[in-house]
């Protein structure tokens, strides 16, 4: 009753967070913060209009009442469909008469903060000045991105770029020539490399080969991890339940990517988890590594595997109750760890998680990481499951090689696998002496 | 209880007061914007190690990272 209890507690406290989500974004919105910021982006001003609506939202800057100098506006309210990485970017922009952009300043964003706390820097505003509206405007040409935000980065340039252009020739009369953005080429080297990872990781599964897993890992690691820091995390739960998706023309590599694990997940299971996570690669080689080993009881174990679901829901209501997956970043330690960005006391999350892996086997998978506890959530779902025959002698040997501590005798002479912890690595079946247990569709005899 | 649970205790109660001091700071930031912490940068300190690679604006932090 007490377990019923909860979970309904759970479920209408999510409900509630979606409705103040709703509430959130039907209000008004605050002028105030825009009105603030007209002096920062336009400093020789002294008077500014209010906003004007014809023929594009703006607010027109005076030097006295007479002389106008130019025109401030909001790139949301210009250009509505950019976004950056979780959602849009608004951005305050100041430009004269002539052209030249005399400032921007970011109102607001939902981007994860340890990637783009430069956002809000000096430098990254200050190279926007003096910059006319017919020069390119784009990271990497005449403008420095920041490291590991490309996405954010170039939807900022992008937003300036587009909704410069708009207001200079509606407001400003000046002409412009029609630049058409520049979409990246398709990734079909990327989608080449995600497709051969997957595929390789399908013969592995079903060859039970070990040798095959640990190759996809330590690749994994220097892919999935290194070189394109592309984690699963919390942020993607909440942006899914916020309805914010990275623009696709800009992200193809995003979406062939999530597409593979969504579709991993719904026919292997924690196929992701298990044969592509570089942080829970480097947990369980860590843990091969070191001597160390705890003999933790059952109920302590089974108890504390609870946490991350916890973490999981906490990190959705509050993303929901505040419209800002900003709440859910750096849960994890690998987004630190691979995004090599961090304060001290993250960097620290990462060292102590890292220490307590080396002792208790996937430490933070098994008990701490809210990205695999959603996607054990759906894995319940999938297509193959590790099956189990009849013929077991209850000898234990499955229980004690699980890394993730996801199967337990039951009285009944065989086992019971928690299908949402399972990260189908098949060492179980690989050393079950009597060959009962099988990674399949159908369920097998008992 | 077992020395190893009581160890295990210990390091979960460590690891849920870090993410629930994380999630608490993430709150606090998105209510009340704040200076944050100094970021320990890996990829910009790599950079400083290769003057010749940087550009105008990393040159700029180079000489502002060289004077701590």
């Amino acid at each position: 009753m007490y377990h019923s209890s909860a979970k309904i507690l759970a479920v209408s406290l999510l409900l509630i967070a979606i409705l103040v989500n709703i509430a959130v974004r039907l209000s008004p919105k605050d002028i105030k913060k825009e009105m603030a910021s007209l002096k920062s982006v336009m400093p020789e001003a002294s008077v500014f209009s209010n906003k004007e609506t014809n023929p594009l939202p703006h607010y027109k800057a005076y030097k006295d009442t007479s002389e106008i100098l130019g025109a401030c506006f909001v790139t949301t309210d210009i250009v509505t469909n950019e976004r950056g990485y979780s959602g849009p970017i608004k951005i305050m922009v100041g430009m004269d008469k002539s052209g030249d952009i005399t400032g921007i300043e970011i109102l607001s964003h939902t981007e994860t903060p340890s990637y783009t706390y430069a956002l809000t820097e000096p430098w990254f505003k200050e190279q926007f000045k003096g910059k006319n509206v017919r020069s390119k405007l784009r990271m990497g040409e005449d403008l420095d991105g920041i490291t590991r935000a490309t996405i954010t980065s170039e939807a900022v340039s992008r937003a300036v770029k587009k909704s410069s252009t708009k207001i200079a020739q509606a407001v400003l009369n000046l002409k412009i020539p029609e630049e058409k953005a520049v979409a990246p080429p398709f990734p079909l080297k990327d989608l080449l490399i995600v497709s051969g990872f997957f595929i390789a990781g399908a013969v592995g599964l079903f060859s039970r080969k070990s040798i095959i897993r640990y190759a996809i890992l330590i690749l994994a690691i220097g892919y999935v991890g290194i070189m394109k820091n592309s984690l699963i995390s919390v942020v993607n739960f909440a942006n899914l339940f916020l309805l914010r998706l990275p623009v696709f023309t800009f992200n193809i590599f995003w979406y062939i990517f999530i597409g593979f694990v969504v579709a991993g997940l719904f026919v292997f299971g924690m196929f992701y988890c298990g044969w592509l996570c570089p942080f829970g690669a480097i947990e369980e080689f860590l843990k091969k590594l070191t001597p160390f080993k705890l003999e933790v009881s059952k109920i302590a174990s089974f108890r504390a595997k609870k946490a991350k679901y916890i973490i999981l829901w906490l990190a959705i209501c509050l993303a929901l109750t505040m419209n800002n997956v900003a709440v859910a970043a750096n849960l994890e330690p690998f987004v630190i760890l691979f995004g090599r960005k961090g304060n001290l006391i993250l960097w620290s999350f990462v060292a102590i998680t890292l220490i307590f892996a080396s002792f208790e086997e996937r430490f933070f998978c098994r008990y701490l990481c809210p990205a695999g506890a959603g996607m054990g959530l759906i894995s319940l779902f999938s297509l193959f499951k590790i099956r189990q025959n009849s013929g077991c002698i209850q000898c234990g040997g499955c229980v004690r090689v699980c890394p993730m501590k996801a199967i337990d005798e039951d009285i009944t002479k065989c086992i019971r696998i928690d299908y949402k912890e399972c990260i189908v690595c098949n060492r179980c079946i690989n050393v079950c002496p009597k060959g009962t247990l099988n990674y399949a569709i159908l369920k097998l005899r008992r | 209880m077992k020395k190893d649970t009581m160890i295990f205790i210990s390091m979960m109660t460590v690891g849920i007061i870090f993410v629930a001091g994380i999630m608490a700071d993430n709150i606090y930031t998105t209510i009340k914007p704040r200076p944050q912490m100094p970021v320990i940068d890996i990829a910009q300190l790599l950079k400083t190690f290769q003057k010749a690679d940087l550009s105008p604006v990393e040159a700029r932090h180079y000489k502002i990272l060289k004077r701590y």
